[in-house]
């Protein structure tokens, strides 16, 4: 039984890991369990992901306290001071009360002692066993015994125990011993788990299912994350686009949307959300993988680009790439006449049926209806993230896993379960700045396999050689526990400040230098890892193989000479908090910090809490709000400013003073740790459709507003036209404004209801009812209400003769045009931003073309700043629905709760120092910086560099004229002398 | 007359061109073992000098390798790298090196294969190039 008092999380994909990040980072210690025998879900099958189309997992790393974890590519896995990781592990029961959880799992044994194992392959090619492989998607084939991921470090081979026969060929192949048969799962009780997350997000659907689009039995039919796989350059044809049957050279490829979503026939009554962004985003990659032979479609039948950059990323697909865009349902797949092309066969808008040959189909899946939660995430102390109920964008499972981790958080903090105490950093550094350099190399021979291979004499005579103090040591094996013992005590023993270790992959030992720095007193930033074995591997002779392993031995001996490491600056933490907006996402950012403890300053411009109403028309979201207003009117350690506004702020992440001014001209100064800005947005204004000509005409807010007045009424067999995108979803103002067409839907189904007479038209160019709201449409629908689709070129007109509102339109199935008197119009203008030039130049932030406030990344960081230390949700971002803006505020609180949960900030080593005495003040390096660290500092006349925003880029001692800026552990003279070294 | 092997110095991108040629490494592709390679946190980070500084101590080529555009773990200190380097180049000239021994290029971190394929090109166009040259000493 293990004493615990670890928050558990259960599922390692991006949203556990977010989860499980922002607890760490906020200081609770985290168990992180996962299935399956590798980290990251199904983004480890991912290379590509919208909108740069690369990977940027890496940002979810922490940056601020960046010592206590890693600062490497995440998906070669994770690693935190305050994480301890289970794989192949799952949850049997959860028992206990919420925040005294007794949680039993199950672990198998991965059946390769990754201390010992070498990677040396042997038990694979002895294992006669082949199945298809689930991370290259079928692709290949692998063994019994094989590498869950090809980026995952420690890179060791697991074994399939469903599939392995326990014949033993790899064992008895394995040179080292480090294959243990014995695949009884271990039970383990963890007691006093204060909170469970489960992030274990959702099943996909096996298309396989429906028969009529050959999944299965056509090779050239495939899922969009198999054709990631065809894409990817770690997949089956290193990232050259071949088909899977015959190897063509692909050039012409479909993709089919909602497989398995938005079907009711088979209980899919909700839109899979992520799938349309992820089929563009192939097909831009594929056509431009392809060239310009490329033919690339994409059947749909709403293209969900409701996200505030997806449309413009859309149109440059079609535009730029040529990618056409179908709208239908197809209905059949079946081989081509050749056997090998496939035959997509649908009717097109105009209702002919039409047949087209393509290489090959990409299946657009989404959530399988059949999956659900178990039935313990309904306990209390349980808490599910949103991604785990239903199929997200990378955004959405970032904030909604960090939602979870705000709750989590709150609750424990209410059961008063102790945090970390935060260390101080280890004083025992002090003296190293002032002693002399002397160093330690321990070479690790890797058993007996390095021996032979390298002229030991020539290197150790020629270390020998070398100017400074230096010892060498070499160890058999200082990856399997004896060795790294040896290497302990042997270190113990020295006087040496320095560390090189020359062993293999340096990814696997960095994780453990902290603690072996903890054991040794040598400083982590002073100890270097680098990789003798692939350098052996690389070279053919002897000599040679020696020559590059000195050269590299010296390179690596002149840098760690070169650092410099000086005491790390502390501040204390100012634990309060500035929030500017008090709209239903600043609001609840504030009760978020609030209940943690921590002050909180809310300016609101207005007068007026609780945000935009003319945007948050449904009765619940009113509701929620108003309770929410009461709850921060009435908290004690929030302070209201209204009718005031942000003149000034200024300072770094952990102590920002900014000036407010109020109406009545006071001026106030606040100190506070963190800045969230939450300044929400309008309804959009509009002159089109003859708007305001006459009052029959009204925007979808003015309708919903006039319907919940009791004396609304339109005749009762009254004719009622919907206009959707309102000059939105075309320049200038492309982007869609996510809550229209949930908004038009209800109001129209509202108006069916209460007028069964009545004729109700939607003119719309894609419903965007993304998730659940889904159900909303179907049910619109059901009830009768019409659906005219229009494009760009064809849109709606709207017309008044003698007090009459003529609309006319196209309808594209008959192709002719439909004529209406209307006696209602109702525009969907949309929503805007307010005004926030004044607050992003106070800031000094970025925005978006559209006035949106910039993130500092869209995916994996969405709700941060490129500044650290200040926060965005809500509309004021990007647009949103009320409950994803209140979202948004739980996300910038936790984020924020990073800060403000420390005593004192702690700088992270590699950061930049300004030799002051070289510099010229000449402010390139604040003009450079990215994360506004640098500042000038009037009292001293210096550039100072604000250590906790410094992520130590070091872009600034590069654009230094006068080379004044050095970034500890990247001097200046330790990479010349690197240079020297290597030629 | 043996063969020229050329000095070639690479100077890698921690989040990307480093990982992806780790990957590289773990894939087990191999690539010319001539190449030094000094890890970076960041592309941005590269000093002219350093490139300089290679040249003149007798590097026939420097391969720069960094995050693709958009994807800087620093936001742009790949597109600051950019600049300065086509800027390098220039002063390269003055040297009587040319141009072309100096490269950069975007490598994912999952593009070990792509890794590979630089490593073995740019080795190759260097080969081509023959081993470098300077008119000018300068001590660095
Ligand atoms: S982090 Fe890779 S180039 Fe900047």
């Amino acid at each position: 039984m293990i004493k615990n008092t670890k928050i558990l999380v259960v599922g390692a994909g991006i949203s556990g890991i977010r989860s499980a990040l922002d607890l760490a980072e906020t200081g609770h210690r985290v168990c992180l369990i996962d299935k399956a025998p590798a980290m990251g879900g199904i983004l480890s099958q991912l290379d590509h992901q919208f909108p740069d189309n690369h990977c940027g997992m890496c940002r979810m790393l922490p940056m601020i306290d960046r010592d206590n974890g890693q600062q490497f590519c995440l998906r070669k896995g994770l690693f935190h001071e305050n994480i301890e990781i289970l794989l192949s592990t799952e949850i049997i029961s959860i028992e206990g009360n919420a925040g005294n959880l007794t949680v039993t799992i199950s672990r198998r044994p991965q059946g390769v002692d990754p201390d010992r194992c070498t990677g040396c392959r042997d038990c694979e090619s002895e294992c006669n066993i082949e199945i298809s492989d689930e991370f290259s998607a079928g692709f290949r084939k692998r063994k019994a015994i094989y590498l869950p991921t090809p980026h995952q470090i420690p890179n060791q081979r697991v074994i399939d125990w469903d599939t392995c026969s326990l014949c033993g060929a790899c064992r008895d192949a394995c040179p080292t011993g480090s294959i243990d048969l014995d695949n009884q799962p271990e039970t383990l009780v963890l007691e006093n788990i204060p909170a469970v997350i489960i992030s274990t997000g959702v099943e996909l659907y096996d298309p396989g299912h429906v028969d009529l689009y050959g999944f299965g039995h056509l090779p050239n039919v495939v899922t969009a994350t198999a054709f990631e796989r065809i894409l990817s350059s770690s997949g089956p044809y290193q990232g050259r686009l071949f088909r899977p049957s015959d190897g063509k050279a692909l050039k012409k490829i479909a993709w089919i949307q909602c497989v398995g979503s938005r079907n009711i026939m088979i209980g899919a009554d909700y839109c899979s959300t992520a799938c349309c962004m992820f089929a563009v985003k192939e097909a831009l990659l594929a056509s431009r993988k392809i060239g310009k032979d490329a033919r690339t479609a994409i059947f749909y039948m709403d293209m969900r680009t409701f996200g505030r950059d997806f449309q413009r990323y859309k149109d440059r697909a079609e535009k730029d790439a040529g990618i056409r865009f179908v709208r239908c349902r197809v209905h059949s797949i079946e081989p081509a006449e050749n056997d090998k092309d496939i035959l997509i066969s649908y009717i097109d808008s105009s209702g002919n049926p039409i047949d087209e040959t393509f290489d090959m189909a990409v299946l657009s899946t989404g959530k399988n209806p059949e999956f659900q939660l178990p039935e313990f995430a309904s306990r209390e102390g349980v808490f599910t993230v949103n991604s785990a109920r239903g199929f997200m964008d990378i955004q959405g499972a970032v904030i909604s896993a960090s939602v979870a981790s705000e709750k989590a958080g709150r609750s424990v903090s209410k059961k008063g379960s102790a945090l970390l105490q935060q260390r101080p950093e280890k004083l025992y550094f002090d003296a190293v700045c002032e002693e002399k350099p002397q160093l330690q190399i321990v070479l690790c021979t890797c058993g007996d396999f390095l021996k032979p291979v390298l002229d030991w004499d020539r290197i150790k005579a020629e270390l020998k050689n070398m100017p400074g103090r230096i010892e060498i040591a070499r160890i058999k094996m200082i990856c399997d526990q004896n060795g790294w013992d040896e290497m302990i005590a042997m270190l113990r023993n020295t006087t040496a400040n320095r560390l090189l270790l020359a062993a293999c992959n340096p990814l696997v030992y960095l994780p453990r230098l902290k603690e072996l720095s903890q054991e040794t007193g040598i400083m982590p930033s002073l100890m270097e890892v680098i990789n003798l074995r692939s350098m052996v591997d690389q070279a053919t002779d002897l000599a040679f193989r020696t020559r590059a392993v000195l050269c590299e031995l010296e390179m690596s001996i002149r840098r760690l000479f070169s650092h410099n490491p000086v005491e790390p600056a502390l501040y204390p933490v100012s634990k309060s908090a500035l929030i500017v907006g008090a709209g239903p996402a600043g609001l609840t950012a504030a009760i978020s910090l609030a209940v943690r403890d921590f002050k909180v300053s809310l300016v609101e411009k207005t007068s007026r809490l609780g945000g935009n109403w003319s945007n948050i028309q449904s009765a619940e979201s009113r509701e929620t709000i108003r309770t929410l207003v009461t709850e921060v009117e009435n908290h004690p350690l929030i302070t209201i400013h209204s009718e005031a506004e942000v003149i000034q702020s200024f300072g770094n992440p952990g102590r920002f003073v900014t000036r407010i001014r109020s109406n009545n001209k006071d001026e106030k100064s606040l100190l506070h740790g963190v800045t969230i800005l939450a300044t929400g947005g309008r309804a959009a204004e509009t002159t089109a459709y003859s708007y305001r000509k006459n009052n029959k005409i009204t925007t979808l807010f003015e309708l919903e507003e006039r319907l919940q007045q009791p004396d609304f009424a339109v005749g009762s067999n009254a004719t009622i036209v919907f206009i959707q995108c309102v000059d939105s979803r075309e320049e200038p103002r492309n982007y869609c404004s996510r809550i229209c067409c949930l908004k038009s839907l209800k109001a129209a189904i509202t108006l069916r209801e209460v007028y069964p007479q009545s004729q109700v038209y939607i003119f719309y160019r894609d419903i965007m009812t993304y998730g659940n709201s889904e159900q909303v449409y179907t049910q619109a629908r059901r009830k009768g209400v019409m659906f005219i689709p229009y494009d760009l070129e064809n849109k709606p007109r709207v017309r008044i003769e003698s007090g009459r509102i003529m609309v006319e339109g196209s309808d594209p199935v008959l192709d002719e045009p439909v004529f209406f008197e209307a006696d209602l119009v109702a525009l969907a203008t949309g929503i805007v931003p307010n005004p926030a030039a004044d607050l992003v130049s106070i800031f000094n932030l970025k925005t978006t073309c559209d006035g949106f406030i910039r993130e500092a990344d869209s995916k994996w960081r969405p709700v941060d700043t490129g500044r650290e230390g200040i926060f965005i949700c809500g509309v004021g971002r990007s647009p949103s629905r009320a409950n994803e803006a209140m979202d948004e505020g739980k996300a910038a609180a936790q984020r924020a709760l990073r800060i403000l949960s420390k005593d004192t900030m702690i700088a992270s080593r590699h950061t930049a120092r300004v030799r002051h005495v070289f510099c010229s003040l000449c402010e390139t390096c604040m003009h450079v910086c990215p994360h506004g660290a640098r500042y000038m500092d009037f009292e001293l006349q210096r550039v100072q560099v604000d250590h906790a925003a410094c992520q130590g880029c070091g872009v600034c001692a590069a654009g230094c004229p006068n080379s004044a800026t050095i970034i500890e552990s990247f001097e200046e003279n330790g990479i010349m002398g690197a240079i020297e070294a290597a030629l | 007359m043996t063969a020229f092997e050329p000095k070639i110095i690479a100077l890698v991108c921690n989040w990307c061109a480093y990982t992806a040629a780790d990957l590289a490494g773990t894939s087990r592709l191999s690539y010319p073992a001539h190449i030094r390679m000094i890890r970076m946190m960041c592309t941005g980070m590269i000093d002219s000098k350093y490139i300089l500084k290679a040249f003149l101590d007798g590097a026939d080529g420097v391969f720069v390798g960094g995050c693709h555009p958009g994807d800087c773990h620093y936001i742009d200190g790949n597109l600051k790298a950019k600049k300065r380097i086509l800027g390098t180049g220039k002063i390269l000239e003055q040297f009587g090196f040319e141009p072309e021994r100096l490269r950069l290029r975007w490598i994912g971190a999952s593009e070990g294969p792509e890794f590979q394929q630089n490593m073995t090109d740019f080795v190759t166009a260097i080969k081509t190039l023959g081993p470098g040259q300077t008119n000018n000493r300068m001590v660095l």
